[in-house]
């Protein structure tokens, strides 16, 4: 097996409080990782860390990604060599239009990738096949960025984003809230279309259902932000039956 | 010469204009409309004075204006230079009347149908004080449309302009000001006067972009039922001081006004959205709407947003009232950057996203695209 990300000894902080507390995690190539722990015990600070937003402050440790480390890498340099995170709260952007959005960001990333920009007509083609399999109605591409969206069909947007970007590294943060059984079924086949052996998933949740259709090969439970356990699918059985005090205090 | 030392007892054959000056006085830093301009350094400077004398003009397609002058205009418009016009006697601008005094004749023109004009404004001359006059009557029912452009290439002058806009009942106006500046040692007044008809409408889009010293101050009065809607765009960076200042007032019932500002404010420039809406006694059931925003991309930048209203009736229809000062939203920022766009291109698309509306509006793909690289050149 082959480590896509090592995150070793990492603080961080958010106004100068402490969340992360020493986080130490390997993720791999190709594999499912699934990520629980309670309220505010860190794992949006994760992700945001990860992908380099500006209000978390990274005080010690390091995040190797393809064997770098990404820790003063721009957000967008991040992006573009592969890390994407479907935000637990996505935002609303009036009057950015979400097909010209997301077409802007797919050329960065061909351009990135030495490949020449896809024109309207290519991209509106290549997005219609999504919406579709999404089960996404057609008048929310031509809507601005989100706005006025349900909550489930955030969700679904960023999803598209994700298919239409090809991350290597998938960062999902709770992208199950919010989304009915159908939705939920949809997208967890999106997310396994993409499971090609090469594609990595970190996926944030609090809930064993999406856990049954995207089947983790990982399981970490984090806490105080530190990383508590590491082991399969049995521990969402032992979280189930007994909440997460089974797994005691770090 | 120095417009501050502006000797009246030389203009004896304008007396009103003379008289009206001399109660008003000259402008003034106190003055409330140029406080935050910085109007003295402007006004005390020793310019050439050139006032533009009329001369051969040349068919064109649109109406080109070089310091002044008439040079070029489309056949079939027909254009007087009148030495004496009827001035707007309630004005708020010193700079009206100034100019109005200072400019040898006023560029006359009646149009007595629908038309569309491109009017160019060509400014050349280095260190000239330059004032000229445009005075358009529209007839009844008749539909104008202006496009105006501005081109600078003048150093260190001062140019006085403005138009006067009368509009018969029924007439609509439409008066698009792309005014790009790119040269910090330039100052230009504007100063309007725009009376709207009975029933009448005019709608203002200006778009004012750049380094340079600019203000607007426009003075318009509304009939019963006449709507006027104005939007404007403000993209001031470095030492730049763009402005609008305005006086409109609804003199009969049931106008409509809606004013807009966008403002986005770069290093040390400066915006202005100043002045009255002012809805007088017999007015009634006014309906009117203010509405300013601004985004400062940096500190050091500062907008004057004081949009007011005076309301001399009880009886409105509708009034609101809005102003807001913000940097870009750092979350909608990073949600793009996250995507892979770097961060430049993200603060653009915030930035025009926020003008949106506006260009919505004017439903001027052209000049949406014009806009951009304007934008991005002056970055
Ligand atoms: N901007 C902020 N300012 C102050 N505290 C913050 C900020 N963002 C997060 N925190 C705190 O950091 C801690 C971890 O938050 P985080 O969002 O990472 O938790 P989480 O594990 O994702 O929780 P949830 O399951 O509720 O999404 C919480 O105590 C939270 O209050
Ligand atoms: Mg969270």
């Amino acid at each position: 097996m082959k480590k896509i990300m090592e995150i070793k000894d990492l603080h961080a902080s958010i106004n100068n409080k402490e969340i992360l507390k020493g986080i130490d995690l390997d993720l791999y190539e190709g594999k499912v990782h699934a990520i629980m722990g309670p309220n505010g015990a860190g794992k949006s600070t994760l992700s945001k860390t990860i992908v380099g937003h500006p209000d978390v402050e990274v005080t010690q440790g390091e995040i190797l990604y393809k064997g770098k480390n990404i820790i003063d890498m721009e957000p967008e340099e991040r992006a573009l060599e592969g890390i994407f995170m479907a935000f637990q709260h996505p935002v609303e952007i009036p009057g950015v239009n979400n097909a010209y959005f997301l077409r802007t960001a797919l050329n960065a990333k061909r351009k990135h990738l030495g490949l020449p920009p896809l024109n309207a007509a290519e991209f509106l083609r290549l997005l219609k096949a999504k919406l579709k399999e999404l089960g996404m109605k057609e008048e929310m591409i031509h809507r601005s960025l989100n706005e006025g969206f349900s909550g489930g069909e955030k969700k679904l947007n960023e999803i598209l984003q994700m298919e239409i970007l090809e991350p290597d590294f998938v960062i999902l943060d709770e992208i199950d809230s919010g989304l009915d059984i159908d939705a939920l079924k949809r997208v967890s086949d999106a997310v396994n279309k993409m499971r090609d052996g090469k594609r990595t998933f970190m996926i944030i949740t609090h809930y064993r259902k999406i856990l049954d259709y995207i089947e983790p090969d990982f399981v970490h439970i984090l806490k105080d932000g530190k990383v508590l356990k590491t082991g399969g699918i049995e521990l969402v059985d032992a979280l189930e039956r007994e909440g997460y005090k089974v797994f005691g205090e770090s | 010469m120095k417009p501050i030392a502006l000797n009246l007892d030389a203009y004896s054959h304008k007396k009103a204009i003379v008289q009206k000056l001399r109660s008003m006085g000259m402008p003034t830093p106190k003055t409330e409309h140029y406080r935050y301009f910085g109007i003295k350094p402007i006004l005390e400077r020793d310019y050439t004075f050139l006032p533009p004398e009329p001369g051969a003009i040349e068919p064109g397609d649109h109406l080109e204006i070089v310091d002044g002058r008439v040079a070029q205009a489309p056949k079939g418009l027909y254009i007087e230079h009148l030495p004496q016009v009827r001035v707007d006697d309630s004005h708020y601008d010193q700079i009206y009347y100034i100019s109005h005094l200072l400019a040898p004749a006023t560029i006359q023109i009646e149009i007595e149908e629908d038309m569309e004009l491109p009017i160019t404004h060509k400014f050349t001359q280095n260190g000239a004080f330059i004032p000229y006059r445009i005075k358009f009557l529209v007839h009844e029912g008749v539909k104008f449309k202006i496009k105006e452009e501005m081109v600078v290439v003048s150093e260190g002058s001062l140019y006085f302009y403005g138009y006067d806009i009368q509009i018969a009942p029924k007439g609509e106006v439409r008066l698009v000001s792309n005014r790009v500046t790119n040269i910090e040692d330039f100052a230009l007044f504007g100063s309007h006067s725009i009376e709207v008809g009975k029933e009448a409408t005019f709608t203002l889009f200006t778009f004012d972009l750049g380094n340079a010293k600019t203000i607007h101050n426009y003075h318009t009065i509304l009939h019963e039922r006449a709507s006027h809607e104005a939007n404007h765009v403000i993209f001031a960076k470095r030492q730049a001081r763009l402005g609008n200042t305005f006086h409109i007032e609804h003199r009969g019932k049931e106008a409509t006004t809606t004013q807009r500002s966008r403002n986005i404010l770069k290093d040390r420039g400066r915006g202005i959205f100043d002045g009255l809406l002012i809805v007088k006694n017999p007015a009634k059931f006014a309906s009117i709407t203010q509405s300013s925003k601004t985004i400062l991309l940096n500190d050091g930048a500062y907008m004057v947003s004081k949009p007011q209203m005076e309301i001399y009736t009880e009886y409105i229809t509708q009034a609101s009232h809005g102003s807001t000062t913000g940097h870009l939203d750092e979350e909608a920022l990073f949600y793009l950057r996250q995507r892979g766009i770097a961060l430049e291109e993200a603060k653009e698309m915030l930035v025009l996203s926020f003008l949106e509306e506006i260009f919505t509006r004017l439903g001027d793909e052209e000049l949406r695209r014009e806009f951009i690289a304007i934008y991005e050149e002056r970055q």
